[in-house]
C-alpha cells in the first residue's frame, strides 16, 4: 500500500467520488497495481465483514426500555414541580439562544471526557448550573422547609447533604435536585439571593483537590470539603455575596 | 410537548439499530450495550432541543460515543476494568497463542474478535462505513474528526484488518 493516490482510490470504491472526477481515479486505478491490490482486499474485507460479522440490531427489550425511559421523562417535563423564578425565562432563553446553544452542547461534550482535576471542576460546576438554568430543571423538589427537601434526597443519593434555609440573611432556600458533577451524582440545594439564583453542590468525596475559588464564565464558584463531603456554591451573584453565603452554610451545624 | 416526543421518535428511533450496533461493538457486551443506549437516547431527547442539523444519525452516534467512554473512565476509576481498548489489543496484534487458537472455532469469532481488536478510532470508523454505510461526512460528524482524519483512519483499519484476516486466511476468503 504504498501509492499515493491510496486516500483518493478509498474514497472512489466507498463511492465519494464522482463525476469527471470519478473518471481520473478510475484511469488511475487501471494503471497502477498498489491500488488495483487495495480495491481488492478491500472488496473482499467488506464481503468478510457482511459474512462474518454481525450487525446488531437493538432488541425488542431494549426498545421498551427506551419508550419507558421517555415516557417519564415527558411526565416529568410535562408537569414540572415548578417554573422557575419569574422572571428568568426570557433572559435564559435570550442568553442560550442559537450560537449559545450550540457552544455550550458542544462544550458539555467536551466536559464530559475530562477528569474530575480542578482547574476544570469549576466549569463543571457552572455548566451544571447554567444547564439546568436553560432547561428550567433547576429545581425538582420545590420547598422553602428544610425538614422537606433533605428527606427528598434520602430516596435518591447515597449521601446527604446539609440542608438549611437562611432567609433572614438574605438567601432564601426554595428547592432542589439531584445532578452529576464530573459523571458523579450530586445533589444541588437551590437558594435565591436577590434576583440570582445559588445552586449548592454536595457529592461524596473523591479525594481530588479542590480549587478554593474560580471564575468561570462569568460564574463565581467556591470549593471547600467538609464531613467527607466536597462542596461547591456557584452563582452569577457577585463575589463577596456568594462568600458569605459559604461563610453561612459552613457555620452551620451538621 | 407532544410534537416533541413525537418528532423524537420519528428522527432518531429509525437510527436504534445502528446506536446499538455501535454500542455492542464499542462495549462488546450486550448488557451493557443496552445501557448506553439507554442513555444515550434519555439524553438525546433531552437535549434534542439543541439539535439544529438535518441529519441526525452522527450526532446520535456522537452521544451513544459519549456515553460509552463516559462509562469506560468511570468503570475504571473504580478502579473494576479497563479502558476497553487496553484490553483489547493483545486479541488482535500479539501474535497467535495457543488458547486463542483454540477459541477460533469459527471463522465469525476470529474476524470480530480482529474487529474487536482495532484501536476504537479505527473500530468505530469501520464498523460506521462497513456496517452503516455512513458517508465520510457523516463519519466525520459523529466522530468529531476531520475528513481526512476519517480517511487515513479508514485505511489503516482496512490494512490492519486486511494483513490478519487475508494473510492468515486465503482459502476460506477467496
Amino acid at each position: 500500500m504504498s501509492c499515493a493516490e491510496i486516500l483518493s482510490t478509498q474514497a472512489f470504491i466507498d463511492g465519494e467520488i464522482t463525476g469527471p472526477e470519478a473518471e481520473a481515479v478510475e484511469r488511475h486505478i487501471e494503471g497502477c497495481a498498489d491500488c488495483q491490490v487495495f480495491c481488492a482486499d478491500a472488496a473482499a474485507l467488506s464481503d468478510a465483514i457482511r459474512t462474518h460479522a454481525p450487525r446488531y440490531a437493538a432488541p425488542a427489550s431494549l426498545r421498551r426500555r427506551v419508550a419507558a425511559i421517555l415516557d417519564k421523562e415527558e411526565a416529568l417535563a410535562a408537569h414540572p414541580p415548578r417554573s422557575r423564578i419569574p422572571g428568568r425565562p426570557g433572559f435564559w432563553r435570550g442568553a442560550f439562544s442559537g450560537a449559545g446553544v450550540t457552544a455550550l452542547a458542544a462544550g458539555f461534550a467536551v466536559l464530559a471526557f475530562l477528569p474530575p482535576s480542578a482547574s476544570t471542576l469549576a466549569d463543571q460546576v457552572t455548566l451544571a448550573h447554567t444547564t439546568a438554568l436553560m432547561r428550567g430543571r433547576e429545581i425538582e423538589v420545590v420547598s422553602t422547609d428544610h425538614h422537606t427537601v433533605k428527606p427528598w434526597f434520602a430516596g435518591r443519593l447515597p449521601l446527604s447533604p446539609p440542608v438549611a434555609d437562611f432567609a433572614p440573611q438574605g438567601y432564601k432556600l426554595i428547592g432542589g435536585r439531584v445532578d452529576k458533577v464530573a459523571g458523579a451524582p450530586a445533589a444541588v440545594v437551590v437558594y435565591q439571593h436577590g434576583k440570582h439564583e445559588i445552586d449548592l453542590f454536595v457529592w461524596a468525596e473523591r479525594g481530588s483537590t479542590l480549587p478554593s475559588a474560580a471564575l468561570s464564565h462569568g460564574y463565581h464558584s467556591i470549593f471547600w470539603k467538609a464531613h467527607n463531603l466536597d462542596f461547591a456554591a456557584v452563582s452569577d451573584t457577585a463575589a463577596p455575596e456568594l462568600a458569605s453565603f459559604v461563610d453561612l452554610v459552613r457555620a452551620e451545624p451538621e | 410537548m407532544y410534537d416533541h416526543r413525537q418528532r423524537f421518535e420519528a428522527l432518531a428511533l429509525p437510527h436504534m439499530d445502528a446506536a446499538y450496533n455501535l454500542a455492542r461493538w464499542l462495549s462488546h457486551s450486550p448488557a451493557d450495550a443496552d445501557d448506553i443506549v439507554q442513555d444515550a437516547m434519555l439524553r438525546a431527547f433531552r437535549a434534542f432541543d439543541q439539535f439544529r442539523g438535518e441529519n441526525i444519525r452522527p450526532w446520535l452516534l456522537t452521544i451513544v460515543r459519549n456515553c460509552w467512554r463516559n462509562r469506560a473512565v468511570d468503570s475504571r476509576r473504580r478502579g473494576h476494568a479497563p479502558l476497553p481498548d487496553e484490553d483489547q489489543h493483545a486479541l488482535a496484534f500479539d501474535g497467535p497463542d495457543p488458547e486463542a487458537e483454540a477459541v477460533r472455532a469459527s471463522e465469525d469469532s476470529r474476524l470480530q474478535a480482529m474487529i474487536a481488536g482495532l484501536p476504537e478510532d479505527f473500530r468505530t470508523v469501520l464498523i460506521l462505513r462497513e456496517m452503516e454505510d455512513m458517508s465520510y461526512r457523516e463519519i466525520a460528524e459523529a466522530t468529531r474528526a476531520p475528513i481526512g482524519t476519517v480517511m487515513s483512519r479508514l485505511a489503516r483499519a482496512r490494512a490492519l484488518l486486511k494483513d490478519q484476516w487475508l494473510a492468515e486466511d486465503t482459502d476460506v476468503v477467496r
